[in-house]
C-alpha cells in the first residue's frame, strides 16, 4: 500500500465520516470510519505507518469534531501501532479474525479515549460500556466490509482496464 | 540517516509527546494553570523531590557516619565521665551510709553503760557451714575471746578463737553451734536461744509449755551464759507451738540483718567479769 493510497483511504474515511455524521441514525450507531481506516491500513502495512496514519487521522478527526485536538489522535496512534504490530506478528486472514481485530481495536480505542479524559482531568463525555460494545460491533462489521471492498476494488479496476483494452483492440481489427 | 522503521518505539513516543503538548496548549488543569505547566511542574517536582531525597540521604550518610568521628571520641569520653561520676556517686552514697551507721553506733555507745570498742566488719563467712564474720579489731585493741559483739539493732555474736592483733573472728548467734541465754521481755520467761538451719534461723528452747509466750514477744539477752550483757535485743518470736514434751517450740526472728552489717560494737568487759569485779569490791 503506497502513500497515495493511504492518503486516499484516510481522506475518504474522513469525508464519509462527515457525511455520516449528518445522519443521526448512523451517528448513533457510533461508526468510526477513521478508526476503521486506521485499523485497515495498520493491518496491511505495520506499526510505523499504522501509528502515523492513526496520529494524522485522529488529529484531523479531533479538529473536525471541534473537540480537543490530540485526544483522539493519541488513542488512534496507539491503535495504529498495536494493530500494526499485531498484523506483523500474525497473519490475519478470513472475515471472522478481521472482524475480531476491528472489534478489539474499537473497544481499546474507546477505553483509551475515555481514559485520556480521565487522566487529564477533563470533563468526561457520555460513557457507557453498552454503547462502547455496540460501537465496536458496528465498527467490526463496517471494517470487514471496508477491507473486502479495498481488496476487491483494485482487481475490479484491473479487470475493467483489461476489458477496455480488449475492446479497443477488437475495434481496431 | 536514521531509519524510523527500525525505531518504532521512538517514533511512537515522539508522536505521543507531540500530541500531549498539543493537548496541553488547548486545555487548563483543574487548578487553572495550563496543563503543560502542571504536567511539567509535576514531572520536575518529582525529579526535584528525588534529587532532594538523594542529597538528604548523602548528607545523612556524611553527618551520620563520616562526620561522626569526633562524636565517637566525645562519646567515649562522656561514657568514661559518666562511669567516673557513677563511681563517685556510689562512693558518696557509701560514705553517707557509713556515716549513718557510725552515727547509730555512736548513739548506741553513748546510751550503753558499757566499755565498748567500735569495729568494722572486714570479712564475711569463708565457709558455708559456719556463720561467722571477721572484724577489724583484735588483741591490740583489747578484744578477748568470748567478747560480746552487738549492733544498734541487737546482739550479733561473740568473739571465737584467739583474736589476732588487728582482727577477730565473730561467731554469729545464728550459727548452729551458737547458744545464748534469752528471755521473753514481757514475761521474763527464760530459755536458750540457738542457731538453726531454717527460716527463721533461731529457736528458743527449754521454755515450759505452761509459760506465757506469744508471737511478737521480744526476746532479750538474759546473760545466764556470762558472755552477753543483759537486756540486749535478740529478736522477736515469730511462731510458737506447744511441744510434745515439756517445752514449747519457739521460732525467733533476729533483729539484726546479718547480711548488712558494716560496723559493730565489741563489749570489752564480760558480764561475769563485771559481776566478779563487783563481788570482789
Amino acid at each position: 500500500m503506497n502513500t497515495k493510497r493511504i492518503a486516499l483511504a484516510i481522506t475518504v474515511a474522513l469525508i464519509l465520516q462527515m457525511g455520516l455524521a449528518s445522519l443521526s441514525l448512523l451517528n448513533g450507531g457510533g461508526i468510526d470510519l477513521v478508526l476503521v481506516a486506521v485499523v485497515a491500513v495498520a493491518l496491511g502495512t505495520g506499526p510505523v505507518v499504522g501509528l502515523l496514519v492513526g496520529a494524522i487521522g485522529g488529529m484531523i478527526q479531533d479538529a473536525l469534531a471541534g473537540g480537543i485536538i490530540g485526544i483522539g489522535g493519541i488513542s488512534k496512534t496507539l491503535i495504529g501501532f498495536f494493530v500494526g504490530t499485531f498484523g506483523v506478528q500474525f497473519v490475519v486472514v478470513g472475515l471472522v479474525p478481521k472482524f475480531l481485530v476491528f472489534l478489539g481495536a474499537s473497544q481499546l480505542n474507546s477505553l483509551l479515549f475515555f481514559g485520556l479524559y480521565l487522566v487529564l482531568g477533563l470533563p468526561m463525555p457520555m460513557f457507557s460500556f453498552v454503547a462502547i460494545a455496540g460501537h465496536a460491533i458496528a465498527n467490526g462489521v463496517v471494517g470487514v466490509m471496508w477491507i473486502s471492498v479495498i481488496e476487491r476494488v483494485p482487481k475490479m479496476v484491473l479487470r475493467q482496464r483489461e476489458r477496455y483494452r480488449l475492446r479497443r483492440r477488437i475495434g481496431t481489427w | 540517516m536514521i531509519d524510523i522503521r527500525r525505531r518504532t518505539g521512538y517514533l511512537l513516543a515522539t508522536v505521543i509527546v507531540v500530541q500531549i503538548l498539543l493537548i496541553s496548549v488547548q486545555v487548563n488543569s483543574s487548578s487553572g494553570a495550563p496543563l503543560i505547566q502542571t504536567v511539567t511542574f509535576g514531572l520536575f517536582s518529582r525529579v526535584q523531590i528525588g534529587l532532594s531525597d538523594g542529597l538528604t540521604g548523602l548528607r545523612d550518610v556524611w553527618t551520620g557516619y563520616f562526620a561522626l568521628q569526633d562524636v565517637s571520641k566525645d562519646n567515649v569520653r562522656l561514657r568514661q565521665e559518666i562511669a567516673s561520676l557513677k563511681l563517685r556517686l556510689q562512693e558518696q552514697g557509701a560514705m553517707v551510709r557509713r556515716n549513718e551507721s557510725l552515727r547509730d553506733l555512736l548513739a548506741m555507745d553513748r546510751s550503753v553503760d558499757l566499755s565498748t570498742v567500735a569495729a568494722e566488719v572486714i570479712a564475711g563467712d569463708v565457709t558455708p557451714w559456719f556463720r561467722t564474720l571477721t572484724i577489724g579489731r583484735g588483741a591490740a585493741d583489747g578484744i578477748q575471746l568470748d567478747s560480746a559483739v552487738i549492733a544498734p539493732d541487737g546482739v550479733v555474736g561473740r568473739v571465737v578463737g584467739q583474736p589476732a592483733q588487728g582482727a577477730a573472728k565473730v561467731q554469729l548467734i545464728i550459727d548452729r553451734n551458737a547458744a545464748i541465754g534469752g528471755m521473753v521481755e514481757r514475761t521474763r520467761v527464760g530459755g536458750i536461744v540457738n542457731g538453726v538451719e531454717g527460716n527463721p534461723p533461731l529457736t528458743m528452747n527449754y521454755v515450759s509449755n505452761l509459760s506465757d509466750v506469744q508471737v511478737g514477744d521480744r526476746i532479750v539477752t538474759s546473760s545466764i551464759e556470762g558472755i552477753y550483757p543483759k537486756g540486749f535485743l535478740i529478736g522477736y518470736i515469730e511462731r510458737v507451738q506447744r511441744g510434745p514434751n515439756l517445752y514449747q517450740e519457739i521460732q525467733v526472728r533476729p533483729t539484726v540483718d546479718f547480711n548488712a552489717l558494716e560496723h559493730v560494737l565489741v563489749v570489752m568487759e564480760l558480764p561475769r567479769m563485771q559481776e566478779f569485779g563487783q563481788s570482789s569490791q
